[in-house]
């Protein structure tokens, strides 16, 4: 993986949003209705060209496909896997495990009503997993590695990412199958490493993604002693889930989801910070360009970076339609910079633009905007830093 | 005006969430008129003392009165009290006196101002944070203001109930009061003239206008805030203009805004000015860096300004080049109204110290970017950021102050 060796890298996390009519081909397959596969795959792979070609102009280094064929950061994977049968939704909807929700009822309803649920292209699918899980999504897979491949042609970038979503993701859905959430856990691992292998093998960085990671895994009400724990445990089964796949490919990416509300109860960095870089990853990604986390970088005047890890603070909001001032990009750079020395921050955006495929906080022309103020507010740093 | 000798007084921009008592009448906001009737009018002083309370109870030490008599209507209240103007018909074959909100961002991100979520954070019903525009509130295009006669201030009665409200709500409490009152450039600047020969003549009868509103507040010793956005958005107003041409404009609303607080005790003259309240790019906003040593011109005592967000955040360094005149205070924004997330008391503090290093710790107070009431997504959201802001302030005192 490469590093900021003389100047400060910009990547971001993954998704960007999806032309309006490459949504309305994906709302047809989502929602179980006809479509055309092929006219569909064929906008996919303009889609990739564009996002590549966009990611390049403003001046991005480490760069992906722009999630373009997914339906979801994490949606995108029952798709790709045997053993789960999707059900149909009973009952009311559980109850959002977000603290926030009690003491800010009003808000959320309304929240939950206008806000959240104009992102998902179809009703939230929920799954159970009745049979043997085997990886199915060579086609689709294949699929996304040529498109990006040939978007990349003739193009100038320093690295190229694939995001493949953790195995640890659909963990939790029902299991009528494994004997216990273990079982089910390593064979979604062992079935997702077949994902990974292909994405190295084609020459590409993993980028994974792990929301659950901001709350160490819903452990952070538990008492102290607890809290380790769970953590502790929850960061075995993932490294569990990565082994094989070489520490210098995979970047890990935390956030605090895309719930725009009052947050006020996020963990701090400090609080989450020790056992992400306890994950097998290089890199590892997080969220703090927003005023619940933008003082964030004062965990590292407590931990210490471990030898060879790379840092990813976000930058850039995902949720918010300003476009950050670069001199504050370099200002908080630089911070994080001085704390942990300057080849080992790459700087990023708080959490994927569009991580559902519909999703549209921010808008399009925003979003381009954003990730050139990133490259902008990089150089001003580098300028900061190297001197150059 | 009290400094912060001991510690970060807390004080806000302006208006606040309504009451149940109140907001029924005016329908949630959908129903402005509501606020024009009398039994609005006769809720009001129990409504106010109900906010400074609640005020109080979150740590604020300088209140208002939640600019309730206003009812979110954040020009047309004063244009009710200042006659002179009259309602006409758009006359197609005039050009618009200038160009409209945000005009510079307008033009880079098109698609972005027709999603409608551009008003998000401007108060209506587009909130910060939600991915669906929601209903997009009329605009009249078809009439406008346009001033056709000599203007008189005739709102004496009205500023009169609203000073006897706040008075009353503050009285042997621990605190001091300010109302705020719409800057002379917001009144007027965007309003056509076709009365006074000169626009220098026309904005000068505007600032005496105001100057009536003012001085009915700080005769009671109340601080009036003078609000004027259009110190910084009027570089949208004017989309080709060079910052040198924006300058020397600005060097004309300085006298004028002069020109509206003159005689008026300068300890009781806060001027609050921010980027607009709208949740977009802003990638084009005037620079602090551009204005701020004409800002300080204004002969005001202390100066409240938007700082909390990610296009200004940063422009607390300005103030190692620019000095803050001796006695005077500087009130940045350290709670924003364009996001929901509810600012960390430890960022808050952050902020604070960051001004108080530049401009010394007496001289800062905290602010809000402009008025929160309305603007993020819940009145619940709006209670957790002033706690939030008053937390904040007591750990910046704690570091300045070692107390």
């Amino acid at each position: 993986m490469k590093r900021s060796e003389n100047r400060i890298l910009t990547t971001h996390t993954g998704s960007l949003p999806r032309p309006d009519d490459l949504l309305d081909m994906m709302r047809e397959k989502e929602n179980g209705r006809p479509y055309d596969r092929e006219a569909l795959a064929a906008r996919i792979e303009i889609a990739v060209t564009e996002a590549v070609h966009r990611q390049v102009q403003c001046g991005v280094d480490v760069i992906n496909d722009g999630e373009q064929s997914k339906s979801g950061f994490a949606t995108y994977q029952a798709e790709r896997l045997s053993g789960f049968e999707a059900l149909q939704p009973e009952g009311p909807p559980p109850p959002s495990p977000w603290r926030e929700v009690q003491e800010f009822p009003e808000y959320y309803e309304r929240y939950f009503k206008v806000a959240m649920m104009g992102a998902a292209l179809a009703p939230a699918k929920t799954y159970v997993c009745r049979g043997p899980v085997k990886y199915t999504g060579q086609e689709q897979l294949q699929a996304d590695l040529e498109n990006f491949k040939a978007a990349l042609q003739g193009q100038t970038y320093v690295e190229a990412f694939v995001s493949s979503a953790n195995p640890a993701n659909l963990a939790n859905q029902r299991n009528e199958y494994y004997k216990s959430p273990e079982e089910l856990l390593t064979a979604l691992a062992d079935a997702m490493h077949e994902e990974y292998q292909a994405i190295i093998d084609a020459g590409f960085l993993i980028q994974m993604d792990d929301p659950a990671a901001a709350t160490l895994w819903q452990g952070d009400q538990l008492p102290p002693d607890e809290r380790k724990r769970h953590a502790e445990a929850r960061v075995e089964l993932i490294n569990y889930a990565l082994k094989g796949i070489p520490e210098d490919k995979i970047r890990y990416h935390t956030c605090f989801s895309i719930n725009q509300g009052p947050h006020i109860y996020d963990l701090h960095l400090r609080d989450y910070i020790g056992y992400l870089l306890a994950v097998n990853a290089q890199a590892v990604s997080f969220e703090v360009m927003n005023p619940r986390h933008m003082h964030d970088y004062h965990a590292f005047e407590s931990v210490k970076l471990p030898d060879g890890k790379i840092i990813i603070p976000g930058m850039v909001s995902h949720g918010a339609n300003w476009v950050e001032h670069p001199e504050l990009i370099a200002e908080l750079t630089v911070n994080y910079a001085r704390l942990v020395g300057r080849e080992n921050v790459m700087i990023g955006n708080d959490c994927g633009f569009a991580s559902q495929a519909g999703s549209r906080e921010v808008d399009l022309r925003v979003v381009w905007e954003k990730l050139k103020a990133l490259a902008e507010g990089a150089a001003i740093a580098s300028k900061k830093l190297w001197g150059s | 005006m009290r400094h912060s000798t001991d510690r970060i007084l807390v004080s806000h921009a302006g208006n606040l969430p309504r009451p149940v008592e109140l907001n029924e009448l005016v329908d949630d906001g959908k129903n402005l008129a509501g606020a024009r009737t009398p039994e609005y009018k006769s809720r009001l002083p129990k409504a106010v003392e109900w906010i400074v309370d609640r005020q109080i109870d979150l740590g604020v030490d300088v209140v208002n009165d939640g600019e309730y008599a206003k009812a979110g209507s954040y020009t047309s209240y004063l244009m009710d009290r200042v006659s002179g103007y009259s309602t006409v018909a758009v006359d197609p074959s005039r050009p618009p006196k200038r160009a409209g909100t945000a005009e510079r961002d307008r033009r880079d991100f098109p698609g972005f101002f027709t999603s409608g979520l551009w008003f998000s954070g401007s108060g209506g019903p587009v909130r910060p944070g939600f991915a669906t525009p929601g209903e997009v509130r009329n605009t009249n295009l078809r009439e406008q203001r346009v001033c056709t006669g000599p203007l008189t201030y005739t709102g004496h009665n009205a500023v009169s109930l609203d000073v006897a409200d706040l008075k009353a709500a503050i009285a042997g409490k621990d605190v001091e009061g300010y109302i705020a009152a719409l800057g002379p450039l917001s009144l007027g600047a965007g309003v056509r003239n076709d009365y006074y020969k000169t626009e220098e003549e026309y904005m000068t009868a505007v600032a005496e206008a105001c100057r009536e509103e003012y001085r009915a507040i700080t005769d009671a010793g109340l601080i009036v805030q003078v609000d004027e956005p259009e110190f910084c958005t009027s570089w949208m107003f004017y989309p080709d203009w060079s910052v040198e041409e924006y300058r020397k404009y600005l060097g004309f609303c300085v006298e004028i805004l002069n020109h509206s607080i003159a005689g008026l005790p300068q300890e009781l003259v806060r001027f609050h000015t921010c980027w607009g309240s709208g949740h977009r790019p802003h990638t084009n906003d005037i620079e602090l860096k551009y204005i701020a040593d004409l800002m300080v011109k204004i002969n005001a005592q202390q100066y409240s300004i938007e700082a909390a967000n990610v296009r200004h955040e940063h422009e607390y360094h300005v103030w190692e080049d620019v000095k803050l005149p001796e006695g005077k205070m500087l009130m940045p924004g350290v709670i924003s109204h364009a996001t929901d997330l509810v600012e960390h008391p430890d960022l808050v503090a952050e902020r604070l110290v960051n001004y108080a290093n530049l401009v010394g710790k007496e001289n800062v107070q905290t602010g809000t970017d402009c008025g929160i009431g309305s603007r993020v997504g819940h009145e619940e959201v709006v209670w957790a950021k002033l706690k939030a802001m008053s937390e904040g302030a007591a750990l910046a005192s704690k570091k300045l102050w070692g107390n």
